[in-house]
C-alpha cells in the first residue's frame, strides 16, 4: 500500500452534521432539538464531510442560511424554559425594532410559545420576505448545522 | 440527445419531511441525499416520480403554521378564486371566525379528485417542495454509522425521531455494513436479554414503537410500517434497527 493511499484512508474528516428535531403539537406546532441524555449531547444527522475544516464550516453556515430562509421562527419556541425565555425575549425585541404588529400575550408564561405562533399565524401573510429575513438577524448564533472532527475509517 | 459532462453528477435530495399522522407531514430543517445520476434527464425522471408520490399522500395545508402563506405567493382570496375558477369548491370559511380552513377542505375533497384535478390543485402551491436536484462535480461518498437512541415512556421504547449518535465514517459501504450488522446483532441480543430478565408480560416481546421513525430505505411518503401485533401496534427487537448507515459526500477525497 502506498504512503499516499494510507494517508488518504486515515485522513481527518470535518463532518457537517445537522441537529435532529422532534415536533410537539400539543399547543400548536413547535420543533425541539433532541438531546441524548446519556451522552449529554444533541442527536445529529450526518450531512456532508470535508477534508478541510474551513470548507466544512462554510458549508454549515450556508446550510443554516437555507434553513432560515424557509423555517418560521416561532416554530422554535417550544416551552418556557430559560433558553426559550431568552429566545422569546430576543424575538419580541426584534419585532418591536422592526415596528411589526404587537404580540398579544396571554397571562400564562408557559403559553408564550403559542402566543408567538398565533402572532405568526395572524401576520405572516402580510410580512414581506425582507421582514421575515430581518426577524432572523439576532439569531445568527442559533445553529442548525455544526462541524465535528472525525477519522475516516478504511 | 444532449451530451453530458462526465465530470458532473445530478444528486436528488429530499427535504426533511416527516409523517405525523395519516395526512399530516412536517418539514424540518435539512435534507437527505437520496440518489445520484450521471445525466440530468435521469435525475429529472426520478425527481418527478418521487415528487408525485409525495403529492399523492401529503395534505399541503396541514402541518404548517400559517397556510396558505407557506404554500403559495398568492394572497388568500386570490388563491380561493383561483380554485373556484377551475371547478374546485373551496367552501371552507368558518362561519364564526371568517377564516379559511384549507387543510380540512383538502382532507375532505382530495380523495375524490381525478389525477388531473390533483395535478391542478397542486399548481399554485409552488412553495411546497419535497425534492430538489443539485448539479455539481462528481464526488466520493462515505458511509456514516449512526446509533439510533431509544427512550422509554414507562410502557414502550421509542426511537428518536431522526438521527442519533454518529460513531464512525467509513470509506466503503462493505465495511460500514459489516460494522452495522455486528452492532445490530449485539444490540438485539442485549435487548432480548433485558426483556428476559425483566420477564415482561405478553407485550414484552414487542416492546418497541416506531412512531414514524423512517426505516432505512423508506421514504416518509411510503405507507407507515404496520406491526403484526394488532393489539399494541408495537415491534420486537428483531424488527427494529439500532444502527443505520447514512451515505454522505466526501469533499476533497477522490
Amino acid at each position: 500500500m502506498s504512503i499516499n493511499k494510507t494517508a488518504q484512508q486515515n485522513s481527518t474528516l470535518y463532518l457537517v452534521v445537522r441537529n435532529s428535531y422532534g415536533v410537539n403539537d400539543h399547543a400548536g406546532i413547535a420543533y425541539y432539538t433532541i438531546m441524548n441524555e446519556e451522552l449529554n449531547e444533541l442527536s445529529t444527522v450526518p450531512v456532508r464531510a470535508f477534508t478541510d475544516k474551513t470548507s466544512a464550516e462554510d458549508c454549515a453556515r450556508q446550510l443554516d442560511e437555507e434553513v432560515r430562509a424557509t423555517l418560521p421562527l416561532p416554530l422554535l419556541i417550544a416551552e418556557s424554559d430559560d433558553e426559550n425565555e431568552a429566545f422569546a425575549s430576543l424575538l419580541l425585541k426584534r419585532i418591536q425594532e422592526l415596528q411589526l404588529p404587537q404580540i398579544v400575550f396571554s397571562k400564562k408564561r408557559y403559553e408564550r410559545g403559542a402566543d408567538f405562533r398565533n402572532w405568526w399565524i395572524q401576520h405572516a401573510t402580510n410580512l414581506t420576505a425582507a421582514q421575515k429575513a430581518a426577524l432572523w438577524e439576532p439569531f445568527q448564533e442559533t445553529r442548525f448545522h455544526t462541524v465535528r472532527e472525525m477519522k475516516l475509517e478504511d | 440527445m444532449s451530451i453530458e459532462n462526465p465530470q458532473l453528477q445530478y444528486v436528488v435530495e429530499r427535504f426533511n419531511w416527516r409523517r405525523r399522522d395519516k395526512k399530516t407531514f412536517h418539514r424540518f430543517p435539512g435534507f437527505t441525499r437520496v440518489a445520484s445520476f450521471d445525466t440530468k434527464e435521469d435525475a429529472e425522471q426520478f425527481y418527478r416520480a418521487e415528487e408525485a408520490k409525495a403529492r399523492a399522500v401529503v395534505n399541503p395545508f396541514s402541518g404548517t403554521l400559517a397556510p396558505p402563506t407557506e404554500q403559495t405567493d398568492l394572497p388568500e382570496a386570490v388563491l380561493y378564486d383561483w380554485y373556484l375558477e377551475r371547478g374546485f369548491e373551496p367552501r371552507i370559511k368558518d362561519q364564526k371566525t371568517g377564516k379559511y380552513d384549507w387543510a380540512t377542505w383538502w382532507n375532505q375533497n382530495s380523495q375524490s379528485w381525478t389525477p388531473e384535478q390533483m395535478l391542478q390543485a397542486w399548481e399554485p402551491l409552488h412553495r411546497i417542495q419535497f425534492y430538489r436536484i443539485i448539479e455539481g462535480p462528481k464526488r466520493a461518498v462515505g458511509y456514516a454509522l449512526v446509533q439510533i437512541n431509544w427512550g422509554y415512556n414507562d410502557e414502550w421504547y421509542y426511537p428518536e425521531e431522526e438521527g442519533g449518535t454518529i460513531t464512525k465514517v467509513f470509506r466503503t459501504l462493505e465495511k460500514a455494513e459489516q460494522e452495522r450488522d455486528l452492532q445490530n446483532r449485539t444490540s438485539m441480543a442485549e435487548w432480548q436479554e433485558i426483556a428476559a430478565d425483566f420477564g415482561y408480560e405478553e407485550a414484552g416481546a414487542n416492546q418497541f414503537e416506531l412512531n414514524f421513525r423512517l426505516l432505512p430505505g423508506t421514504t416518509p411518503f411510503d405507507p407507515p410500517i404496520q406491526s403484526a401485533n394488532e393489539e399494541f401496534g408495537t415491534f420486537s427487537a428483531a424488527e427494529v434497527p439500532f444502527w443505520e448507515i447514512i451515505e454522505i459526500e466526501l469533499e476533497g477525497l477522490k
